[in-house]
């Protein structure tokens, strides 16, 4: 039998498999027929044996191409690994969020002292030298620029709180949160950067209203969302660093398979965030700039908001302890299994 | 489509298929275009906004609301355009589908929440400074186009074609094209490939080239397994099915 006439006899099977695999691209396989599905392994079996023999048979270069195509695409609808898991964002929030934050507390700690020495720094080197604000400022000249397009928002938008501003300081937080995350694939160098740019701002702008008799009024506007947005910006750069720690130093596994490992649990990690940044977003629209309310409620709720979530990081998703007879069946089991095991 | 520029991967079958990695070129058409579109959607929804806000002020409930949940739309549009068009099409954007490119992990199998959103969020790094110039750096020496949000997470992006059929009919029954069962074993896979992907084309070269063609290919071959040498297609033909010992055809 001539190639060509093999070829001609197979084209049937492999555009009967190709319809098959373009309906689960487009519609998934909930709305494929059950019959087409089973068809469909066996199809793609065929169609890879017809692949090696085309190759062996030295076939059209364009026909192997083709074919080569096919096998791609219905290789990637078969071996997708299990049904599509639906995301389970009441499990996430509740048990895996927490756990995952406390796996990996150090690097939060470590995210907190870096900003922290930063904004101290900052802080102690305006309150000798007046004159170096501008430079600290100048360093981060872009935000602070970014402020006061804020301001100028505020302003056009009036003091009654306003969902608008809460978008785009929540889009912004984001955007500052989830970079610190990202710039972790630098070897962690650009997350530190920005943490050090953060903090010493801030503890550029405290020093400078200490300096000038007027710390309370700058700790007033920044406290009641400060407090919650701090700490959700802390966390977003430890995961920075997680992603970047693994680059340094991959332990037994390799680089590029320490770079995907960490990067799901450090962007778990920062997008787990979100609402956090949204709550703040949320106060700083509406309740930092609100003349009605006064200003020891606006701490109150600052702090309250922040130890919330603190509270929630270091507590959900704890398996609640054994009573003590069940952690003596449970030793026992133990026990039991493995002494089985040294006898078998 | 040199054997360099190509990634191959075994299936369980133990079949070897091969990727076509998307090139800069395409993978920066496909951005452009989204980046246009994006433009497009958030002009117009910021046009909305400007014209429900005014209002806001005097108790108007309603475009209050509106404004609030355009407020949102709008974050939630510039943000995650990327991310929500590569889980809804699997993979692609808009601007990918025209490109005729997608996304997929490294094993082949359809993208996942996780890969879509390491890459997209990476993209915030892929960008810097300005206009994706440290993507495009990390691109250009990587064999396989990635940049840094798809080495973050396992992903590739590949060329995906369309799977025509050549038609057999037509052009090929002019031509006689090797019709051996059995190609000779005698001949590396990669020399099987140059000769028969010739043989099978020549009639869509220029009648010089295919005659320079043929030559170049012919002559070191034949100086590798001899035979009997008259006429360099024909050559090639023989050897092909294994026939270039026999003098006549």
């Amino acid at each position: 039998m001539s190639l060509d006439h093999w070829l001609k006899e197979r084209q049937p099977v492999w555009q009967r498999l190709e319809s098959i695999v373009d309906g689960l691209y487009r519609h998934g396989p909930c709305r494929t027929a059950p019959q087409d599905l089973v068809a469909m392994i066996e199809l793609y079996q065929s169609a890879c044996a017809d692949l090696a023999r085309l190759r062996a048979l030295g076939g059209d270069p364009a026909d192997v191409a083709t074919l080569n195509r096919l096998v791609i695409r219905a290789h990637g609808q078969i071996y997708r690994g299990g049904p599509a898991r639906s995301w389970r964002p009441l499990a996430f929030f509740l048990v895996d969020y927490p756990r995952l934050f406390r796996q990996t507390w150090k690097f939060t700690l470590a995210s907190f002292l870096i900003a922290a020495a930063s904004a101290l720094m900052a802080y102690s080197t305006v309150q000798t030298s007046p004159q170096t604000v501008g430079d600290i400022l100048g360093g981060a000249d872009r935000e602070v620029r970014g402020h006061k397009t804020l301001a100028d928002i505020r302003e056009r938008f009036g003091h009654e709180g306003s969902p608008v501003l809460s978008s785009f300081v929540i889009t912004n937080n984001i955007r500052v949160a989830l970079t610190a995350f990202a710039l972790g694939i630098t070897l962690g160098l650009g997350t530190i950067y920005i943490l050090t740019v953060n903090g010493a701002m801030l503890g550029g702008i405290a020093g400078a209203f200490a300096k000038s008799h007027a710390a309370g009024q700058f700790w007033g506007v920044v406290l009641p969302h400060g407090t919650l947005e701090l700490s959700a910006v802390v966390v977003a750069g430890g995961a920075g660093l997680l992603l970047g720690y693994g680059l340094w130093a991959p332990g037994a596994r390799t680089r590029r398979r320490a770079l995907r490992e960490d990067a799901v649990r450090a962007m778990r990690l920062a997008v787990g965030l979100l609402p956090a940044f949204a709550f703040a977003g949320i106060i700083e629209g509406f309740v930092t700039p609100s003349d009605a309310i006064p200003e020891p409620l606006k701490l109150a709720l600052g702090i309250a908001a922040a130890a919330v979530f603190w509270l929630y990081l270091l507590l959900a998703g704890r398996t609640p302890p054994l009573p003590a007879k069940d952690i003596k069946t449970a030793s026992a089991i133990s026990a039991a299994g493995s002494a089985a095991t040294t006898a078998g | 489509m040199s054997g360099a520029d190509q990634y191959t991967l075994e299936t369980p079958e133990n079949i070897e298929v091969e990727y076509e990695p998307a090139g800069l070129g395409s993978r920066f058409c496909a951005m452009l275009i989204d980046t246009l579109l994006l433009g497009a959607i958030l002009l117009a929804m910021w046009l909305l906004l400007l014209l429900l806000f005014p209002a806001a002020v005097p108790g108007g409930a309603t475009k209050w609301l509106a404004a609030v949940v355009l407020a949102v739309a709008i974050a939630l549009v510039s943000g995650g355009y990327f991310i929500l068009f590569e889980l809804l099409m699997r993979g692609q954007t808009p601007g990918k589908k025209a490109m005729k490119i997608r996304v997929i992990r490294d094993d082949g199998t359809p993208v996942t929440a996780n890969e879509v959103l390491i890459r997209n969020i990476l993209r915030l790094v892929d960008f810097l400074p300005v206009g994706y110039a440290l993507g495009a750096i990390v691109m250009f020496p990587n064999p396989l186009a990635k940049r840094l949000g798809d080495l973050a997470a396992g992903t590739i992006v590949v060329k995906e074609g369309e799977l025509d059929y050549r038609a057999h009919a037509d052009t090929k029954a002019e031509m006689p094209a090797p019709t051996a069962v059995a190609a000779n074993a005698e001949l590396t896979a990669e020399e099987r490939r140059l000769v028969s992907g010739f043989l099978h084309r020549r009639h869509e070269l220029l009648p010089e080239a295919r005659r320079q063609l043929a030559a170049r290919l012919a002559v070191p071959l034949h100086e590798k397994y001899g035979g009997y040498y008259n006429m360099a297609e024909t050559y090639l033909e023989r050897l092909l099915a294994g026939r270039h010992h026999e003098s006549s055809p």
